[in-house]
């Protein structure tokens, strides 16, 4: 039987990463949802809806698996996909498997198809990688769950419809490639049904535990980064990916490459540096959303070349009422950005921010002489301070000054 | 103190408001010597409350505070001539939601039942001194209009208002059957009141009156809530401060307005483990790099494990955190400890559970997994572990060695039961109940 979620396959003999995504985002039993009951499905709704960034979300981590993973060692080898949408859509890449039509939409049943075969996919070797990507609904029940497309879908057994989350990933350790990646971006809120307390196990484990002796006695290495943490929510965008999404992505682009590891994104960093990005993207929309790990260290991908976030800021903040041109330059690079006082005016404007890509992290592509110049009429005069540019992010502090 | 004459000085101020300016933070210098072009890259830790000094050459710097939150802030450094830059940092951003009593432990009994109530949210307190307030204004309003006396609720002069309703706790010995929540000797025994109360929370601190029994002789704080749920919190006792050279009291706090696991959260005051505690507390997630740091400075791990005599429930503590932060295929100098400490202390639980973890990580034989089964059959005959990681690896190590020993399963479908009653967010094992259901007629 044909796998449909496979999207790209490496044939290669040679080690590789093995990678599924599932969006979850159209849950038909859920609250605004095409088969939704209230007087059915309700109680088990406990207020969730239709979701619209994991589809997003999932769309965008399959891009950067095709576009920009990068890992010498383990390069791609598979990409599978199982998207929950309103109507079934095709993944559009030149990278894809000719004649891939839509894929799964992310029922238990599709879940544990793709599953198995990604997981057979992989066990070749035991030098591959494993890649698991999640977003959507979840619940911590007890124990987490990952509610797929089907959830609630028969109301006296919602959890038919959802994954077990912790017996899954033991089961996962158990299975062949030593280094295994997952990454769960969905609510670990408390379920409303407290009669849950106590229950072995909700949902569908998706796969069984096999002997460890057939790993040498040992499980996998598995780090296991959650956008949240337990009991709290994980927030999506209605027009983009979710936030942790967001700042994931910025992370695999170099932000969380270790300057100790020759500049590798590893999983230690990764959990570090998505608590960074996600810190300042949470509060920016005023939501609270840190992310956790359970992790063990190895190393994920290589970058090509490294973004910078670089957040200038001055003294006088009084200089971001008027236009501020500002410019980050080495050697022949310039990065030029236009800062315009905000409308209606912002007294509480603290910084600006512009993003810098090094090709390189040697001195000549990192140190950046950064130069704020300001119109004729300006009471500030022009200024510049030299920066080293390392990821994730960087402050610059312009020694603004008044004009004489 | 003296200052070298090129160099930079680092200390952390924590959150402004907050306290975990209390605690370590890794800082590491990168950058360029300006004359020779040479890169410099160092790495330290910046121990809680100190500064500390770094002679470098003349040249621009990157310095990189990780920390607690797990949080990275950088800030450029530029050294010139025969100048010393002292820079401290602070975390800028608020703090995330969550409460950690085990963070909280050393302020005023006050302040911890305060800080709580900001992090649930929990209005009761504020919302009953609000209430005991009104009469005073409305007698001074009813001076000045009488036609007002209406538009507040009033108490008669020699009357309180009702104490809002809060929970009850009583102390249980023994092994608990975690299914029912109780223990045999449940019934009859007196609540016992707290030591200080705000609203409906309150926080209870537990100690023996006399010489410690047992480590085996387990003890219970079962808390009845409000809602009519029950809450079961194990206490870690007795546990011994060498600091102090003193037992230390469990800590007990309730507040019911907590929705982020259970509204019982448990804590001992133990200055030289705090880090170790708080990072087992936050469910581990702040940042591991800084207090592996802090740890290794100190050796903190080795020794407390060294020590389980005095102290088996911190050498559990410790060998958790050493198993969770270092790598699975590194062995450590106190791996060969955990075994002894388990034959020592057969009926704390969670001594077997590190010995077997140990072992299933870092297996040197095909036999060590049969080792692992054997001490996992150990854990689950001395009872519920005392710590919430013990739970979750006890369930794990059961669930992967059933394959391979097929009378683990029914043990590993006990500790998933188990599992879904803990509050994973917790360094202490604490089980919740759900309020028994209205039976129609």
């Amino acid at each position: 039987m044909t796998d449909r979620a496979l999207i790209f396959h490496d044939p290669a003999k040679r080690a590789g990463t093995h990678v599924i995504l599932i969006g979850i985002g159209d849950y038909p039993w859920l609250e605004d949802g095409s088969k939704f009951v209230a007087a059915k499905n309700e109680e088990n709704a406990m207020g969730m809806g239709q979701l619209a960034a994991p589809p997003v979300s999932m769309r965008r981590m399959a891009d950067w698996f095709l576009d920009s993973f990068d890992n010498p060692d383990r390069p791609l080898a598979s990409l599978s996909l199982l998207l929950s949408e309103k109507t079934p859509n095709l993944y559009k890449h030149g990278r894809a498997l000719p004649g891939v039509g839509a894929v799964p939409r992310g029922t238990i049943n599709e879940v544990q198809t793709a599953i198995a075969a990604w997981v057979q996919r992989a066990s070749g070797r035991r030098d591959n990688a494993l890649v698991f990507g999640f977003c959507g609904h979840g619940l911590q029940s007890g124990n987490p769950v990952l509610l797929c497309r089907d959830y609630g879908k028969i109301p006296q057994s919602r959890f038919q419809g959802a994954i077990d989350f912790e017996q899954f990933r033991i089961a996962l350790s158990t299975n062949q490639p030593d280094t295994q990646l997952l990454l769960v971006d969905a609510c670990r809120t408390p379920d409303l049904d407290d009669s849950q307390l106590g229950q072995a196990t909700p949902g569908n484990a998706l796969l069984d535990v096999q002997s460890l002796t057939k790993r040498d006695n040992a499980p996998a290495v598995q780090s296991v980064h959650f956008a949240t943490s337990l009991y709290s929510q994980a927030w999506g965008r209605n027009d983009g990916p979710s936030l942790f999404t967001e700042v994931l992505l910025k992370a695999l682009n170099g932000g969380a490459a270790e300057q100790t590891a020759n500049w590798w994104v590893t999983t230690s960093r990764l959990h570090t540096v998505l608590s960074t990005y996600l810190q300042r993207a949470s509060m920016a929309e005023g939501v609270v959303q840190r992310p956790a790990a359970q992790s063990q260290d190895f190393a994920i991908s290589k970058p090509r070349s490294i973004a910078v976030d670089v957040y200038v800021s001055s003294l006088e903040p009084a200089i971001w009422q008027e236009v501020v041109n500002i410019k980050a330059r080495r050697g022949n690079f310039e990065e030029v950005f236009v800062h315009k006082p905000p409308a209606p005016p912002d007294l509480d404007f603290k910084n600006c921010s512009l993003r810098l890509v090094n090709p390189t992290q040697r001195p000549a592509d990192v140190i950046y002489d950064v130069q704020a110049s300001f119109g004729p009429e300006s009471l500030y005069q022009d200024c510049t301070e030299k920066i080293i540019a390392y990821p994730p992010e960087v402050s610059c502090d312009l020694p603004v000054s008044k004009r004489p | 103190m003296r200052v070298s004459p090129t160099g930079i000085t680092i200390s952390f101020g924590g959150t402004p408001g907050g306290n975990d300016g209390n605690r370590p933070v890794v800082a590491r210098i990168s950058g360029f010597a300006t004359e020779t072009e040479e890169a410099v890259s160092r790495e330290m830790v910046v121990p809680a409350g100190e500064s500390i000094q770094q002679l470098l050459p003349q040249g621009l710097y990157n310095v990189q505070l990780t920390l607690p939150s797990g949080r990275i802030i950088q800030r450029n450094v530029k050294i010139a001539e025969d100048t010393h830059e002292t820079y401290r940092f602070f975390e800028d951003f608020a703090p995330g939601a969550g409460f950690s009593l085990q963070e909280a432990i050393n302020q005023p009994d006050r302040d911890i039942l305060a800080i709580a109530a900001n992090s649930s949210g929990n209005t009761s307190g504020a919302d009953y001194e609000a209430i005991l307030r009104k009469p005073t204004d409305a007698v001074a309003l009813q001076k000045r209009d009488r036609d007002l006396k209406f538009a507040t609720r009033t108490f008669p002069s020699n009357e309180e208002p009702p104490l809002p309703p809060r929970a009850t706790l009583v102390q249980l010995d023994g092994p608990i059957d975690p299914v029912s929540g109780t223990t045999p000797d449940a019934i009859g025994r007196s609540p016992i009141e707290p030591a200080e109360q705000h609203g409906d929370s309150a926080l209870w601190r537990i100690h023996y009156e006399s010489d410690p029994p047992e480590q085996s002789t387990r003890r219970w704080a079962r808390v009845a809530l409000p809602n009519g749920g029950v809450e079961l919190a194990s206490l870690p006792l007795p546990w011994f401060c060498p600091d102090t050279n003193k037992f230390s009291s469990a800590e007990v706090l309730v507040d019911p307005a907590r929705s982020e696991g259970a509204a019982t959260s448990v804590a001992v005051r133990d200055r030289r483990l705090a880090g170790l505690l708080a990072f087992l507390d936050r469910g581990q997630a702040s940042s591991a790099a800084p207090l592996l740091a802090e740890l290794e400075r100190q050796d903190i791990i080795g020794q407390t494990i060294w020590s389980k005599m005095s102290n088996p429930l911190a050498a559990c503590a410790a060998a958790y955190v050493g198993l969770a932060v270092y790598p699975p295929n590194e062995h450590e100098q106190w791996d060969v400890w955990l075994s002894n400490c388990m034959e020592r202390f057969p009926g704390v639980p969670d001594a077997a559970i590190v010995h077997a973890r140990r072992l299933v990580l870092r297996p040197t034989s095909a036999g060590d997994n049969a080792l692992a089964a054997e001490a996992l059959r150990l854990a689950c005959a001395a009872g519920t572990p005392f710590f919430s990681a013990g739970v979750l690896l006890l369930r794990e190590m059961l669930i992967l060695l059933s394959a391979d020993h097929e009378d683990l399963k029914p043990l590993a479908k006990k500790a998933g039961i188990l599992a879904g009653r803990l509050d994973a967010s917790q360094a202490f094992t604490v089980l919740r109940y759900a309020p028994a259901k209205a039976v129609a007629a």
